[in-house]
């Protein structure tokens, strides 16, 4: 099902959660909701679900106006960070509890509940009560009471937040499989950035309220819109160097440092702006390629196959990752230069992107 | 072991000094519950088989069962009996009912919901005997406001608190009015301990209200409802305190009204018959005692 979003606010008294929402999720697709907490994607969620009322704006299930519709009539699943499992009814139970609302007869439910239990690898724990089950077993049968009734649209919301690392990172490669296997329309809200770049089809990245930008995970990151995007996505976070276009040149905040950068040609000069570089985007160059400025060793940290150096860079404070067989001392001084891409160029008061 | 710093501290390797350090720090308390609890109830067991016991001079003619084949004769007893079940069998299905109900409405978020919950908790900070006092005077024949309200359904005055047929009603309502505010504080608890998400994971299924009442909230709160039938159960076996401001003091109008507690007050104090009062604590304590076991073993194939 396609899900439009128009406009979409909700604001709770004077304060605003979500802000001018703007975006359309196509059927078929897993979308993250992908934000600090906060940001409102839970809220976004709630919406969708028809849990809270939006403030203004309309959504669209495939064309068709639901905004007034309560959320029972909405033909959506929900599934909740907290699994929120009946802990008086069985596996059986919960999984068919939505099917005996809708007054199907008692086969028939067991029967579409053990198929979903089936989808979800849970169909050996039917007659077992959610407190005998790991959290990744009953986040399973969450998703399985969420789908049971053959819904339109599948919202998580934090689905992941409660397991521990291990059962992360396998529980969402199988709720993957699961949207995969069904196809179903899924909003998958996350506080993770690398849950939602591993999962999603598409991202929605939201801050204060506002949508920030809505891609495929890799050009989310590739191409961030503005600088909150490229701070957000990434580990370790994108490094900042603070200064201004002047001659073509990049100079260092606090002056002691002259980069000439060949794509800041275009840049205003005089403006405050923010050079920023990913970690992986800066490198110790070859003795013929040029460096583009000097940095002083501050630690390094073998990491096995990777080696991530802490440096300072005209008084910033800089990261990057360093060939595997390279470990400078800390207190010298070694060259850097920056790649194309990963490397930045922000307004330094707007945030949104130059270069 | 020879080390001479260690020598202070060498009753440590003895076991048996070992054993009864902690024993020593716990004396103070074992010792007041000795005196303030364990002496009363092992008393009260010896007195109930005590015949023709003297409190002052401890003197007893013999030891034997006189005691409780007198209680279990006595047609005062045995009204007393009756009067209690039937109370304890209304006031405690009753109060919980009711308490589910008004601890759901309670339980939500609306405006001027604080004024409503001082309500329904003022009869736990109001003195028994003065709330009591008050209603005397609702339970009037001729102004009460209960007869009064009742006659705009066409009902006839009601001498509530004169008819001993009327009697055992007046009480009972009365005693679910003044256990129903701790009853509801325990339910409210047993509700918020409910995850709102549940309530929400229904509603976005379809279900309605009464659909999750009956299937979300009234299990769920299965514990709770089971602790508030525990606790209510004991202490409405021991009604006895609401019988004096009601009926000036006496176990009802035409000494109908006797409740057990009440018939051991009557032979303890008013009758000095001591060891048949320490029978009828006893009989009573059984049978509470049995009921309690009951309640525990159902309600425990029960959550299960």
């Amino acid at each position: 099902m396609k899900v439009e979003m128009r406009g979409l606010t909700k604001h709770f008294g004077s304060t605003v959660a979500v802000e001018d929402f703007t975006v359309t999720l196509e059927d078929g697709h897993l979308t993250s909701i992908l934000g600090p907490s906060g940001c409102g994607k839970s809220t976004v969620l709630n919406l969708l679900a028809g849990i809270v009322p939006a403030t203004r704006g309309e959504i669209l299930f495939d064309g068709e106006a639901v905004t007034g519709l309560p959320p029972e009539l909405r033909g959506i699943g929900l599934v909740f960070q907290n699994y929120s499992l009946y802990p008086h009814m069985t596996v059986l139970g919960n999984i068919s509890f939505p099917l005996e609302i809708k007054k199907v007869p008692r086969a028939q439910r067991e029967e579409s509940a053990r198929a979903m239990a089936a989808l979800v690898h849970v169909d050996n724990l039917l007659h077992r009560k959610p407190r005998e089950l790991s959290g990744g077993q009953q986040q399973r049968v969450a998703i399985a009471r969420a789908l049971v009734k053959k819904p339109n649209l599948l919202l998580l919301d934090e689905p992941l937040s409660n397991l521990d690392a291990r059962l992360r990172l396998e529980m969402r490669e199988e709720i993957r499989r699961i949207q995969q296997e069904t196809r179903v329309t899924t909003v998958f809200v996350t506080h993770d950035q690398e849950e939602a770049m591993s999962i999603s089809d598409r991202i929605v990245l939201m801050n204060a309220g506002r949508l920030q930008q809505e891609d495929e995970p890799q050009r989310l990151y590739h191409e961030p819109r503005n600088q909150f995007v490229a701070d957000f996505l990434g580990t370790p976070p994108i490094n900042h160097l603070p200064g201004h276009m002047k001659g073509g040149a990049f100079i260092l905040e606090g002056g002691q440092a002259r980069f000439p950068f060949s794509r800041g040609a275009g840049a205003p000069e005089g403006r405050p702006l923010i050079l920023a570089v990913r970690a992986e985007s800066a490198h110790v160059p070859d003795p013929d390629e040029g460096a583009l400025f000097s940095a002083s060793v501050e630690s390094i940290y073998a990491m096995g196959k990777e080696v991530l150096g802490y440096f300072d860079i005209g008084g910033h404070s800089f990261r990057c990752y360093l060939d595997g067989d390279m470990l400078p001392r800390p207190g010298t001084e070694i060259p850097i230069a920056f790649r194309e891409r990963g490397t930045f160029l922000f307004d330094g008061e707007t945030g949104e992107r130059l270069l | 072991m020879t080390a001479p710093g260690k020598r202070k501290y060498a009753y440590r390797d003895r076991p048996l000094a070992r054993a009864l350090e902690p024993l020593a720090y716990l004396t103070p308390f074992l010792a007041a519950i000795a005196v303030f609890t364990l002496y009363p109830v092992i008393n009260v067991v010896l007195m109930s088989f005590k015949e023709g016991y003297q409190m002052l001079t401890g003197r007893f003619t013999q030891v034997g069962m006189e005691n409780y084949a007198y209680v279990l004769r006595d047609r005062y007893f045995i009204n007393a009996l009756q009067n209690t079940a039937i109370y304890v069998a209304v006031v405690v299905p009753l109060s919980t009912i009711l308490s589910i109900l008004i601890a759901n409405l309670l339980n939500r978020k609306v405006k001027g919901m604080a004024l409503f919950q001082t309500a329904y908790f003022m009869p736990m900070v109001t003195a028994v005997t003065a709330a009591g006092l008050a209603w005397k005077f609702m339970f009037s024949r001729d102004f009460g406001v209960i007869n009064q309200i009742l006659s705009w359904f066409g009902a006839g005055k009601i001498n509530w608190l004169q008819a001993p047929e009327w009697s055992l009603w007046a009480l009972i309502i009365y005693g679910v009015w003044s256990i129903l505010p701790f009853t509801i504080i325990l339910m409210l608890s047993g509700l918020q301990n409910i995850d709102e998400t549940h309530y929400i994971a229904a509603r976005v299924d379809g279900a309605k209200s009464a659909r999750i009442f009956f299937r979300i909230t009234v299990p769920m709160l299965a514990p709770t409802i089971g602790l508030v039938l525990t606790i209510n159960t004991i202490s409405t076996s021991k009604v006895f305190n609401e019988i004096f401001p009601l009926f000036n003091g006496r176990p009802g109008p035409s000494y109908n009204l006797y409740t057990v507690v009440y018939y051991i007050y009557d032979q303890f104090y008013i009758k000095w018959k001591l060891g048949r009062a320490a029978a009828a604590a006893m009989i009573l304590f059984l049978i509470i005692f049995v009921i309690t076991m009951l309640q525990q073993v159902i309600q425990r194939k029960w959550s299960h």
